[in-house]
């Protein structure tokens, strides 16, 4: 019988429901009607009103009425001393004021959580109430808002973990909303960043800071020199994605045991050399732990001179990607890690690599290069290596014959074929092939 | 070798498990931190019940491991496809609970009593998904809940927080 359940268990089950359902329950029995008084999450979507459409028709306009005024109403009577979570998606307000009632209200109530988006809409206002609140710990914002630095210089006392959603934004936020955060932990900026002449400067300073996940965009791929100055001493996460991409400054060499993700899209950038934005990226975190760089990241990195590839002392866990271009840089990176223990590599499906191949300036890049010096991590670190979308080229047999006659610690190998048939083709050649460590098995996946 | 624990079900039947696939429950991993756990480990939860919790684990078992060995974030299409194999297990796993409430609401009071935070999670969605949308009478009937009160109150109630009924 679902009434033998405990309270605690009927209130997890309310809430994974919107709040128009789960409020529906009290119906159901004065048992039922008791867990949800005592439940204290309110959480508010407009789908449940109207379907999205970009322009609202009258009925639409009075299904917003409707929807705030049950909003309004659910606010108005709440019961709760504490709320936990108060979350509103709409895709439009007709009246905004009925926003700051809401959040003051949940305010009031102590909120721990608070998660708005109002898609529809130019940027909302911000309710005051929210930068002071010594309750709330969690603001996801996934729409833009406007957003006023309060006067006292501290902004969101107890807010651990923050998402923020950017379009076009201002010097005065981005220079300083970051760095003024007591206690934030967890931070995710997703922004679409100025095209013309504005250049944006995103400071993010804090030494709380544990985890950091930047996702940049901008409308084309005209120049703007935008900059990202990251100041974290405890970061201990980093994953960029950058479309646009920015250049980046790192202070305080990110932790030793931090993990960091690069995927930096550079078409149509060769004009000013993406790679010397990325090689100062990579300066500022070569103190990581791991490292993945994706195929654009790697695309980009080619266009580097060898040398700049910084050295990554700490690194034990490589991850590349590899489409057309990069190959030539493989050797250079194993040479800067002295210490990797975990080598996985990935190549990009096949197709591409033929269509490049018919370009002779790029047929020249794809290629295994045998350095005359082996790698010194291969020689007496790297235990595990993988190799992704293996298509079994002639290249890619003599990247693995290399790696498995030098690399002296090894102690597997994992192949992943593209397609299995290559499997049945290639499994017996590769297992041939001489390997330089005796411990060394060979595994097909 | 894997290291093994018998688990007693409170009908006295014997699960012989993998010490990883039950530490996911903390419960009985804080028992064999205790040192509580020697020989059989007894359950109040009956052998139906622990058999599908058990099915969860080992499922749920694969999952991590296969995490585990990949440091990586983005996905590959070997991954993808056992990401769908899961789901498909998954939707067959709630079909039998939908189809049998007892088993469904035995196995919410087992995953709460053996703290598995994911398959209470699981299960909770799932009731919540049942649930969603459905007029009070239809929600009774399907879970057996009785209607204690007056007509009268039932109208107050109404009348209160007529916004949750209105379609």
């Amino acid at each position: 019988m679902i009434s033998d359940l405990p309270d605690s268990i009927l209130c997890h089950i309310l809430s994974f429901l919107p709040t128009k359902y789960a409020a529906s329950t009290c119906i159901l029995s004065s048992r039922w009607r008791r867990v949800w008084i005592s439940f204290p999450n309110l959480c508010f979507h407009d789908r449940l009103c109207l379907d999205y459409k970009p322009t609202l028709t009258i009925e639409d306009n009075r299904a917003l009425s409707k929807f705030e005024k049950y909003v309004d109403k659910v606010v108005f009577h709440c019961h709760w001393i504490n709320i936990n979570k108060f979350s509103l998606h709409c895709y439009k307000l007709k009246n905004l004021s009925r926003l700051e009632f809401w959040v003051t209200s949940a305010i009031m109530h102590n909120v721990h959580e608070i998660e708005l988006s109002i898609t529809g809409q130019d940027r909302v206002e911000l309710p005051e109430c929210i930068y002071t609140s010594k309750t709330l710990a969690v603001l996801k914002l996934n729409s833009d808002f406007v957003i006023k630095i309060p006067s006292s210089g501290i902004c969101f006392p107890s807010v651990k973990i923050l998402q923020v959603k950017m379009f076009y934004p201002d010097n005065n936020i981005t220079k300083k909303l970051f760095t003024i955060c007591p206690v934030l932990e967890d931070l995710s900026i997703n922004a679409y960043l100025n095209n013309y002449n504005l250049v944006t400067n995103l400071n993010i300073s804090s030494h709380t800071l544990k985890r950091l996940t930047l996702e940049l965009r901008k409308d084309d791929f005209r120049y703007v020199a935008h900059q990202v100055m990251i100041k974290a001493s405890n970061l201990e996460h980093l994953y960029i994605k950058d479309y646009t991409p920015v250049s980046y400054v790192v202070f305080n060499h990110a932790h030793l045991n931090s993990r960091v993700f690069v995927d930096i899209t550079s078409v149509f950038m060769k004009a000013y050399n993406p790679a010397h934005c990325l090689v100062q990226l990579l300066k500022g975190v070569s103190n990581a732990k791991f490292l993945s760089l994706s195929k654009s990241t790697v695309s980009a990195l080619d266009c580097a001179f060898e040398d700049y590839i910084p050295r990554f002392p700490n690194l034990t866990c490589l991850e590349v990607e590899v489409g057309i271009l990069g190959w030539r840089l493989l050797p250079v990176i194993l040479s800067s890690t002295p210490n990797l223990e975990a080598l996985v590599f990935a190549k990009t499906p096949n197709s591409e690599v033929f269509v490049f191949e018919k370009d002779a300036g790029v047929t020249a890049k794809f290629r295994w290069i045998e350095q005359r010096r082996v790698p010194h991590c291969l020689l007496f670190h790297v235990k595990k290596i993988e190799v992704r979308g293996f298509d079994g080229q002639k290249e890619e047999l003599k990247l693995i014959e290399y790696l498995l006659k030098n690399g002296k610690a090894l102690n597997t190998m994992i192949i992943r074929f593209r397609k299995t048939w290559l499997q049945e083709k290639l499994s017996k050649k590769l297992l041939m092939f001489e390997r330089g460590s005796e411990t060394c098995q060979i595994k097909f996946l | 070798m894997a290291i093994m624990y018998a688990l007693k079900s409170s009908d006295n039947e014997i699960f012989e498990v993998e010490q990883k696939v039950i530490e996911q429950s903390e419960t009985i991993k804080k028992m064999i931190e205790d040192g509580a756990a020697t020989g059989e480990i007894p359950l109040q939860v009956s052998s139906k019940t622990l058999a599908k919790v058990l099915e969860w684990c080992k499922q749920r078992q694969h999952k991590t491991v296969e995490n585990e060995n990949d440091d990586n974030k983005g996905k590959r299409k070997k991954e993808r496809d056992e990401d769908d194999d899961i789901k498909e297990w998954e939707n067959k796993f709630s079909d039998e609970l939908k189809a049998d409430k007892d088993v469904l609401f035995d196995l919410l009071l087992a995953s709460n009593y053996l703290d598995l935070p994911a398959l209470l999670s699981f299960l909770c969605q799932l009731v919540a998904d049942m649930v969603a949308g459905k007029m009070p009478e239809e929600i009774r009937r399907m879970f057996n809940i009785e209607n204690d009160f007056t007509p009268e109150e039932e109208k107050a109630i109404t009348a209160e927080h007529g916004w949750a009924f209105q379609p």
